[in-house]
């Protein structure tokens, strides 16, 4: 112990960030549930609020935040087409030898 | 020699003609696909996506709906829950995680999933696996397991997949033709 | 903030998660009622100590993970191991005491304040402050 508790325990307890994966997670969601949320009052302080209390419990700057979010967007577009890319060539798989089983049969009567 | 699950034009036939409707409670909410953590270091190009409903919705918004390409992509992922890919390429034989694909299988043990497809070829050594969820009335998803030589990949897709629709990225996205009597 | 709460008062990374999820899907619809940024901060970190208190109260504790225990990363000042002793130290401590420790050395609350968020004395936070270091103390030394 140093003698000074009270500045261990603040060593001790500094604040910890979530990994980036579940921030990612946890700010597409709150996006999408912002977009979804319709209140006809006031609304125009939702975003605001919301920015501000995703900047101040993450540490972030509102930049960060939109830069974060702009990330993950170009991210996840390029994931899609690269997802869907590759179910179209594994369901290509699939009919080939499906198709080809299909022509065996045919061909043995 | 191929062995193929004889019901596959079926269901096959009938998930492209359903335009697979929104998941129902009852219907499991996620299937855990391994990371195939094993198989990362050894692989030569691999591809770990999980894409949850949020993040299609994000993806969705970068679609530019004038070029063809994307506005097609963009209906085809309109009403899906999720999208997990794992795929890996090697520069030689790799062990197959048969440990994972059970534990994944394990969970396809419910009335609510079908094998459509199941072929084993073994002059090409690959096996394909297709999995049709849902009842017999609606599909809710969609899984493939494919094993060869020097590649394997796992697909599983969630919520309101249309086949049909899927069918029609073909020369867009290389989606082939599916076997399906419009 | 909220995780961070989170993960010191309930010591567990998934319960953490999960609860700062909860937190910011619950201010949501909240949104229209707050002012300004600082009534937003206030907003959740109250919320978020709350939970906490009362899943650590409804629940039996969850198992701590090595890593919520262990250092932040390699450039954590001070002694790492007293640090880590710390954690686990408060971990120990009763749900309200261990907020109160938390919300003073982690985010920097002085008593007052800690009052008005946890709807408590004033006295009583200052009484758990100082039984809460005494048995730190002791445990130390």
């Amino acid at each position: 112990m140093s003698g000074d508790l009270e500045g261990d325990l603040r060593r001790a307890l500094r604040p910890v960030e979530p990994s980036a994966e579940f921030t990612d997670r946890l700010l597409a969601r709150v996006a999408a549930a912002g977009r979804a949320t319709t209140r006809p009052r006031r609304t125009w302080l939702r975003p605001a609020a919301v920015a501000a209390g995703i900047v101040l419990a993450f540490g972030l700057s509102w930049g960060t935040y939109q830069h974060q979010l702009q990330e993950r967007a170009f991210r996840a577009h390029a994931e899609l087409l690269k997802a869907l890319a590759i179910t179209s060539r594994s369901l290509d798989q699939a009919y080939q030898v499906v198709h080809s089983s299909e022509v065996d049969r045919a061909d043995g009567g | 020699m191929r062995h193929v699950f004889s019901c596959w034009r079926g269901w096959i036939a009938g998930a492209a003609y359903l335009v697979l409707l929104h998941p129902g409670a009852s219907f499991a909410a996620e299937l855990r696909i391994p990371d195939f953590d094993s198989l990362k270091d050894k692989a030569s190009d691999s591809a770990i996506i999980s894409l949850d409903e949020n993040l299609l919705g994000m993806a969705g918004r970068y679609l530019d709906s004038s070029k063809p390409a994307d506005a097609k992509a963009k209906s085809v992922i309109q009403g899906l829950k999720s999208i997990q890919v794992r795929s890996f390429k090697f520069d030689k034989a790799y062990p197959v995680p048969t440990a994972e694909i059970a534990a994944l299988r394990a969970q396809l043990n419910s009335p609510l999933w079908h094998q459509a497809i199941k072929t084993h070829s073994e002059s090409d050594h690959s096996d394909v696996d297709l999995f049709i969820g849902g009842d017999s009335n609606q599909a809710r998803g969609l899984l493939i397991i494919v094993t060869e030589p020097r590649e394997f990949t796992v697909v599983c897709i969630l919520g309101a997949i249309d086949l049909a629709k899927l069918q029609d990225l073909e020369g867009h996205l290389g989606v082939p033709k599916l076997p399906v009597d419009k | 903030m909220v995780y961070s709460l989170g993960l010191r008062i309930l010591r567990n990374r998934a319960a953490a998660e999960d609860l700062t999820q909860d937190v910011f899907m619950q201010l949501l619809p909240q949104i229209s009622t707050l002012a300004s940024a600082s009534h937003a901060r206030h907003w959740l970190c109250r919320v978020a100590t709350h939970r906490a208190i009362d899943q650590l109260r409804r629940r039996p504790p969850l198992p701590t993970g090595d890593d919520v225990l262990a250092l932040v990363g390699d450039t954590e000042p001070g002694d790492p191991l007293l640090a880590n002793r710390l954690r686990a130290l408060i971990g120990e401590l009763p749900p309200h005491p261990r907020a109160v420790v938390v919300l003073r050395y982690q985010e920097d609350m002085d008593p007052t304040e800690i009052s008005e968020l946890l709807d408590m004395p004033l006295n009583t936070v200052k009484s758990h402050l100082r039984r809460a270091l005494e048995i730190l103390r002791g445990q130390l030394t």
